[in-house]
């Protein structure tokens, strides 16, 4: 089943976890616990959209990224 | 191999050892409760210190089992019992040699998917296994009905419903440990199997490897490590094996280096088996709510037409309770300020007089007029943000983009181009990709902004009455689908349609704030009031001075003078030379368009700008202008942060040849398009 999301993430494109969960026939928390996976095998890094860079940004009061990105959680492939 | 050092004697528990002594672990993945367990089993009778040589903490107790003196460790977190990190290498080596008498395993039935991946390695291990099945509580407020039965037959090692928190269940649990340690109950672990063709290679390692290990580790379970292409593992085989005999090892495991996914792979399946079989009824509730609501509003087909749908919605409130409030403003307070205006500056010179008649209060008063319509796009977008919609509306938008084989990172900038393009642009920071990012950048202008939608919800009712819904609505989806084929096109032609990964889990939907959402309208509006007493009120007296110099007479006006000049230019689209003069105007930013139509017509308490405007033009120019207004060249804020992001002018010369093409392009077609079938 870690393959199969393997060769899905290799296909390219923006993913969702629910998504994912219909194409492997399973549920989405087994997708998140094999994403976490491999994250912690260094496949995939997991991805904050609002790190350092954000901090340097004029408009940060203003910018809802935070607010709007809260209780999402980003992956992308390695090397990327 | 480092050994554990042995603890410094406990004061010995207070009841007598008839029955011997035994040992026993805690293992689970982090956050699973096994120090809850600990604490509550062990009470002060407990010591805390590091393990060797490593920064983390070491927890052994000791109580009483009926009479059985029992020493217990609480192993510390670890998702696996491969060497990823020091607490997966200190459990693993925990039970692999210091050999407890029984393993309990910790798990959440409120996140089995999470737990199982350790239980499955533990029961490939064959030490007794005894499983707790915690947070029964969390399962059941969930809604999630779990068969701890089934799970026992599944799994062969006996399964305790728990409580640990709550102490509930634990009684259970020790009766359990009590009958396995006193070889009353027998675990018979049925671990995952091995596909047969990995097993074929698995004794042939493990025949190479096993007249050498002088340790404790179990050869076939070394071999399996090796097959998963563990770290620690392979490094001590290659240490203690004859060269020669690594080499063949080496060999084989270099033509299976895709065995780490196979082995891994193997036991989601069987953990997916196993939650089906023991999980009679999912999670219902936020996240159950969640996962149905977004089979409609993640679908890729239902989802667009779901956001369709809220967008038509959306702008039909703003037209049903906006523009009467609107119209109102313009006619009652604006027509009367500047009548009131006029009388009172009777004797005062010309000039000040068409300054604040027709430069202030039909200018920037003008733009003032959008608030009410503003507040209600402030408030529907908060709503919709708030209760977590717009990232699924990104993501729809996105994955549109993804089938015409764009990259997929784009649309967290892209969702906040819905606001204003300014942050957009900046937001393609997120992405590190440099093409990826550079081809974001030139589409968030595409993004229909709040303040080019004020502009349409201002002209679109006037002209098209209760068809303006429909109008508004076209617009933006044009917008979108210009965005959609440009990047499609920049995508070929640049960067020759490069694809990587990206991956997301949406947020829980839930119920609004109604305080976030009043402070977010709150602080927008004020920052457009802020915008028309600067940016807008600076350009509208500028536009003022040029309708007004050399000599008072807007038709020989320098600005009517270079409105002639360009004139030409907007025909094509069924503009006259003030429309044109009001689209260019429009670049410090895009409320002006209004603005300066407010001067150029001049306003009155007898006619409003609107009214000025249905009697000008016909609706076949109308609707050019706005497809004009949402295609054109940005804003001079989200140019200048073009600018700044993409580093050099060249880009920004690209993006605005880009807009003044399509904008050019879109409004000739759709002004011709609207006359040949008779608008
Ligand atoms: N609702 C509920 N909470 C529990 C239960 N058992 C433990 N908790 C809580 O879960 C949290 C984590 O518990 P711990 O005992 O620290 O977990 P752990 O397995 O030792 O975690 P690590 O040491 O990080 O591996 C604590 O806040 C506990 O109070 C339970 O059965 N129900
Ligand atoms: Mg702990």
């Amino acid at each position: 089943m870690l393959e199969q999301l393997l060769a899905e993430i290799r296909g390219g494109g923006t993913l969702e976890v629910s998504v994912l969960a219909k194409r492997l026939n399973t549920t989405p928390d087994l997708v998140t616990v094999m994403l976490e996976h491999l994250q912690r095998s260094g496949y995939l890094r997991s991805y904050e959209p609002c790190d350092d860079t954000c901090n340097e940004c004029a408009l940060k009061s203003a910018c809802r990224m935070k607010d709007l990105s809260s209780g999402m959680r980003l992956w992308q492939g390695k090397g990327e | 191999m480092t050994k554990f050092h042995e603890l410094p004697p406990l004061a010995p528990p207070q009841v007598g050892s008839k029955g011997g002594s035994a040992l026993i672990a805690l293992a689970g993945q982090p956050n699973m409760g096994k120090s809850t367990l600990f604490n509550l089993l062990t009470g002060l009778n407990q010591h805390v210190g590091n393990w060797p040589g490593k920064t983390v903490e070491r927890r052994e107790g000791r109580f009483d089992l009926k009479g059985r003196l029992v020493r217990i460790v609480d192993l510390p977190g670890a998702y696996s019992l491969t060497a990823n990190s020091p607490e997966e290498i200190i459990a693993r080596e925990f039970i692999l040699l210091e050999k407890p008498d029984l393993v309990i395993a910790v798990v959440s039935a409120a996140h089995l998917e999470r737990s199982l991946y350790l239980v499955a390695e533990l029961l490939a291990l064959g030490t007794p296994l005894v499983i707790g099945l915690n947070m029964m509580d969390v399962a059941e407020r969930e809604g999630i009905r779990i068969e701890p039965h089934v799970l026992e037959a599944a799994l062969g090692v006996p399964v305790v419903p728990m409580v640990a928190a709550k102490a509930w269940g634990v009684r259970d649990l020790l009766d359990v440990v009590e009958e396995v340690l006193a070889g009353k109950r027998i675990p018979t672990p049925r671990p995952p199997e091995i596909r047969p063709d990995h097993a074929r290679v698995l004794s042939e390692i493990q025949t190479l490897i096993s007249s050498y290990l002088a340790h404790p580790y179990p050869a076939d379970w070394v071999a399996l490590k090796l097959l998963e292409g563990d770290s620690e593992v392979t490094h001590m085989i290659r240490e203690t094996l004859p060269a020669e005999k690594w080499e063949r090892v080496h060999e084989i495991l270099r033509a299976h280096d895709d065995a780490f996914l196979a082995v891994a792979s193997g036991r989601y399946e069987w953990i997916g088996r196993m939650v089906r079989a023991a999980i009679t009824r999912p999670r219902v509730g936020q996240i159950g709510l969640t996962e149905r609501l977004d089979r409609w509003a993640a679908h890729p087909l239902w989802g667009l037409l779901l956001l369709a749908g809220i967008l038509g919605l959306v702008f039909w409130l703003t037209f049903t309770v906006g523009t009467p409030l609107q119209d109102w403003l313009e006619r009652a307070v604006v027509g009367m300020l500047a009548g009131w205006a006029s009388e009172a500056l009777a004797g005062a010179p010309f000039w000040i007089q068409g300054l604040i008649v027709d430069g202030l209060i039909g200018g920037v008063g003008s733009v003032l007029t959008f608030l009410p319509v503003l507040v209600i796009f402030f408030a529907a977008f908060a709503l919709l943000e708030d209760v977590g919609y717009m990232a699924r509306a990104a993501y729809v938008m996105d994955n549109l983009m993804h089938l015409m084989g764009l990259h997929g990172k784009s649309f967290l900038p892209l969702f906040l181009g819905f606001g204003c393009n300014v942050p957009a642009v900046m937001g393609t920071r997120v992405i590190d990709s440099w093409p990826a990012r550079l081809l974001t950048i030139l589409i968030a202008p595409l993004v229909p902004c709040t303040a080019r939608m004020a502009v349409v919800a201002f002209i679109a009712p006037a002209f098209f009455g209760t068809n303006a819904v429909w109008v508004t609505w076209g617009l933006v989806l044009f917008s979108l689908l210009a965005l959609v084929l440009s990047g499609t096109l920049l995508n070929r032609l640049l960067f020759k349609g490069q694809r990587s990964a990206f991956i997301m889990e949406m947020p829980l939907y839930h119920l609004p704030n109604l305080r976030t959402i009043g402070l977010l309208v709150w602080q927008r509006s004020l920052a457009f009031v802020k915008k028309a007493g600067t940016a807008i009120l600076l350009m509208a007296v500028l536009v003022w001075l040029l309708s007004y110099l050399p000599n008072g007479d807007l038709n020989t006006s320098y600005l009517a003078r270079f409105g002639h000049l360009i004139g030409p230019l907007g025909r094509w689209m069924g503009f006259d030379w003030r429309l044109t003069v009001a689209l260019l105007t429009s670049f410090p930013a895009k409320e002006n368009a209004i603005a300066t139509l407010g001067i150029l017509f001049g306003v009155s308490p007898e006619a409003g700008l609107t009214d000025l405007l249905t009697a000008a033009y016909s609706p076949a120019a109308a609707l050019s202008f706005l497809t004009v207004t949402m295609l054109f060249i940005p804003c001079l804020a989200t140019v200048a942060v073009i600018k700044q992001e993409a580093g050099s002018w060249r880009w920004v010369a690209v993006s605005l040849a880009l807009f003044l093409v399509l904008s050019f392009l879109g409004g000739a077609a759709v002004y011709h398009l609207a006359r040949w079938v008779g608008m």
